[in-house]
């Protein structure tokens, strides 16, 4: 954008532009005038410093005095015409502050707005005076008390005055999303969904006791709230399972709040990130860890304890990251699908260089022109622990999650060419075990409007690599991964994406299927198969290899 | 002798080639032109957005969204656009800095994931969100997209029109041409005929409820799109414009897309 703020001011239309009088001590940046089409009068004061502190005002039909705080005083005292009834002075007052006086010949109501950074100015006051209106009207002074306890006056500008508080029914139509957009003061959001989900196995699992198909619950509410610069979002996660007590749990997903700025943010509490841009496998996503229980495919990820502080430059966007707190990975119990031959004793975990109390990271990330990038460095407990044998506190044979203090480099990078996507993700880690490195990388291309229809059918390739070869920890070492996903850009959104990953060396293949379509407005049906064929003895999936399921979930949005 | 006779054509043609445009483009483009101009300097604007979908058969759907548009010097628009209606879809959300030249960049974000992708901008021609509309429909009308060609004045409703023709210049677009009724007294379109690739009539869109803003912009506050060859039908509303409400890059961003809710 290349409109200085000073040409934006000049091209206002249908009013004037008062330029700030030399005479300002520098604090008021400047001052001018807007007639809105629907009759509202608005004054916009750009100021150098945030606006803090209350502004009291005293209002009445055709005269509007606010007191401004002590940082926002002009000198000497300025006064003009607004508009062709409306006159304003701003003058210092006896107690250290300013006044701000605004005078219409017809009764008008008066609506502030304070905004956050914008353009030059640090801060932005905006004076709505409503349109005129029938003078019969009693004293407003009552119905314009002070704004709730905390929070500026907040209110939509430009929005025909006088209005009422934003009706509870528009709470799914907030205002836009921004910080720049001024939300009203509306109270919690509320969204989500319920849903019902049904499994079933082909097969008996490999080992005694594990479940059969059966039924899961799930809910993810999210609740959250914004004003000024600020977000607050709680989502708590519960799961209900028939079968496996380890899968019936309460996690807090996200529970944060954020600040942003003009090219900054920062967080605390609670959060969710993810990085990278391949399909199959998340190699470089370290932040949070993975929920193996809600879902083997790895894509459910825990809430991670974090500060976060982002800036966003010309270079690029640096976010650092400060996480007390380690989560351990989640894995399914002794009667659970998706185990290994001996169960993960998850109730003593080990440390091998001790539990660090701080993990920290940090990212920079860019796009220039077709290509998005991101390197990121991570220091601390590894998210992936090493799993060795080990005695259970009865004395049971059981895998012990060993976690251990890692180094990680990554890159991850996506070429947007067309039809064509290009990824490459890769990462060197270490501090487990020998230092090693792993990429995944590939292709989607997409065939447009297939056959004459609205449909885009896409097609997926990706190659996965670990230097550790048959020692990894995880699967995927040297394998490929094939998929296609057809989406039929219909009224209920239907899409389908299906594929296989196959290990070069020794052939065993996993088959992944997930599609879904949308029931009117609220509902959703979500299907998904896995199997796996051709598993050797020795592999890491073989004791999965009879978990073979389908799952229909109905989900109930809100 | 030989050289020369080849030369003289070519060079004809080389010379004739990019001035080709006849009386007929000329007075296209410049309504074009004009429409344009006295829609430039707007800076930015919020709005909410719905559509009503009707099938053939009368089935309703709905769509709500906000969006969010900053008017780029010298360039597209960059606009962002997060999903209300259906619920599935809440808090999506879609950055699009569109160019004049070229493929836009677009960006989705998907709040289940917390996941940002790239998404392949080529795909103009297809339905935005099961709709009528597609996103080449909605996006930023620039006037390097098209080739003009003035064909007639017209009165439609009781109003003079300028009708004139428009052919995509990106070959990913969906249509052939599309014929736009523009009222002469303010250079607004009034309605659109979108010709599909087989050159056939495809849809309609009619623009209704004009409303002025900063004394200067119209913004219909309905587009009536059908097509003609499903019956099918999308009733896009807008409501609650906001113009200069102090936008800016920042809120333009990936991580402003992260943020959207």
């Amino acid at each position: 954008m290349t409109l200085s703020r000073r040409v934006a001011a000049a091209l206002l239309v249908g009013g004037c532009y008062i330029a700030a009088p030399q005479a300002f001590a520098g604090e008021v940046l400047g001052l001018r005038c807007i007639g809105l089409s629907d009759g509202v009068v608005r004054l916009v004061v750009d100021v150098d410093d945030r606006v803090q502190g209350r502004l009291i005002r005293q209002a009445a039909d055709t005269v509007h005095r606010i007191r401004l705080p002590r940082t926002l005083v002009p000198r000497p005292a300025w006064g003009g015409e607004c508009a062709a009834d409306v006159r304003v002075s701003i003058a210092q007052d006896s107690r250290g502050g300013s006044r701000v006086v605004l005078r219409s010949d017809a009764s008008r109501s008066l609506k502030i707005y304070r905004l956050g950074p914008r353009g030059g100015a640090a801060g932005r006051i905006v004076f709505d005076l409503s349109p005129p209106r029938m003078p019969t009207r009693p004293d407003l002074a009552a119905a314009e008390s002070a704004p709730p306890a905390g929070v500026a006056e907040q209110a939509r500008p430009a929005a025909p005055t006088p209005e009422p508080a934003v009706p509870a029914t528009r709470s799914a139509v907030q205002p836009a999303p921004s910080r720049a957009s001024v939300p009203a003061p509306t109270p919690w959001h509320f969204r989500g969904y319920l849903g019902a989900e049904a499994r079933g196995f082909s097969q008996t699992g490999r080992f005694p006791g594990q479940q059969g198909s059966g039924l899961s619950l799930v809910a993810e509410p999210e609740f959250y709230r914004t004003w000024d610069d600020d977000t607050l979002v709680f989502r708590p996660y519960a799961r209900w399972d028939q079968h496996d007590d380890e899968r019936s749990y309460v996690d807090v997903r996200e529970l944060l709040w954020l600040r942003a700025g003009d090219g900054w943010e920062i967080a605390a509490g609670i959060g969710k990130v993810f990085w990278g841009v391949t399909e199959a496998y998340h190699l470089v996503d370290v932040i949070n860890q993975t929920d193996l229980i809600a879902n083997p495919d790895g894509e459910q990820k825990l809430g991670q304890p974090m500060l976060r502080g982002a800036l966003e430059r010309d270079w690029g966007t640096l976010t650092l990251f400060a996480m007390p707190g380690f989560r351990e990975r989640t894995y399914p119990g002794r009667s659970g699908r998706f185990r290994t031959p001996l169960v993960v004793d998850t109730d003593n975990a080990q440390y091998r260089d001790g539990r660090s109390q701080w993990d920290w990271a940090v990212r920079w990330s860019h796009y220039i022109g077709d290509l998005d990038i991101g390197i990121a460095h991570f220091h601390g407990t590894g998210r992936e622990p090493t799993l060795q044998p080990g005695l259970d506190s009865a004395g049971r044979p059981v895998l012990i999650p060993v976690y251990e203090l890692i180094d990680q480099t990554s890159l991850d990078a996506q070429l947007t060419r067309g039809d064509w996507l290009w990824k490459l993700e890769a990462i060197r880690r270490s501090g487990q075990g020998r230092t090693f490195w792993a990429t995944t990388g590939g292709f989607e291309y997409t065939l447009v409007g297939i056959a004459d229809s609205d449909a885009d059918l896409g097609v997926l390739a990706e190659y996965m690599y670990d230097s550790r070869g048959e020692d990894a920890t995880t699967a995927f070492n040297r394998d490929v991964f094939l998929g296609l996903r057809w989406t039929a850009n219909d009224v209920a959104g239907s899409t389908v994406l299906a594929g296989v990953i196959r290990d070069w060396d020794n052939g065993a293949s996993a088959f992944n299927l997930e599609a879904s379509r949308r029931f009117g407005q609220r509902w959703k049906l979500q299907v998904q198969a896995r199997a796996w064929f051709d598993v050797p003895a020795e592999d890491i999936l073989a004791a999965i290899a009879r978990d073979d399921y389908v799952e229909i979930g109905i989900y109930r949005y809100f | 002798m030989r050289k020369s006779l080849l030369l003289i054509p070519l060079s004809l043609f080389a010379f004739t080639a990019p001035v080709s445009a006849g009386p007929a483009e000329d007075r296209g483009l410049e309504i074009a032109t004009e429409a344009d101009q006295r829609d430039t300097g707007f800076h930015d604007f919020t709005a909410e957005l719905s559509m009503l979908l009707k099938n053939a058969q009368g089935t309703e759907s709905l769509r709500e969204m906000r969006t969010q548009v900053l008017e780029v010097e010298g360039d597209g628009d960059k606009t962002l656009i997060v999903f209300d209606q259906p619920r599935d879809v809440a808090g999506t959300a879609l950055l699009t800095f569109t160019h004049k030249v070229g493929a836009d960049d677009q960006w989705l974000y998907l709040p289940a994931l917390k996941r940002v992708k790239r998404i392949a901008s080529r795909n103009k021609s297809g339905p935005f969100m099961g709709s009528e509309f597609s996103y080449e429909d909605l996006s930023s009308q620039e006037i390097e997209k098209y080739g003009y060609r003035y064909l007639r004045d017209e009165t439609l409703e009781g109003q003079p029109m300028f009708v004139i023709e428009r052919d995509p210049v990106d070959e990913n677009s969906g249509y052939t041409r599309q014929v736009v009724w523009l009222d002469q007294a303010e250079y607004r379109p009034m309605k659109i005929d979108f010709y599909d690739r087989k050159n056939a009539l495809l849809k309609t869109l009619t623009y209704s409820e004009y409303k002025q803003y900063l004394d200067k912009y119209w913004r219909a506050n309905r587009m009536f799109m059908i097509n003609h060859q499903t019956g099918k039908s999308t009733l896009l509303s807008w409501r609650d414009y906001k113009f200069r409400v102090g936008l800016d890059d920042g809120d333009f961003t990936k991580n402003a897309l992260k943020r959207s809710r």
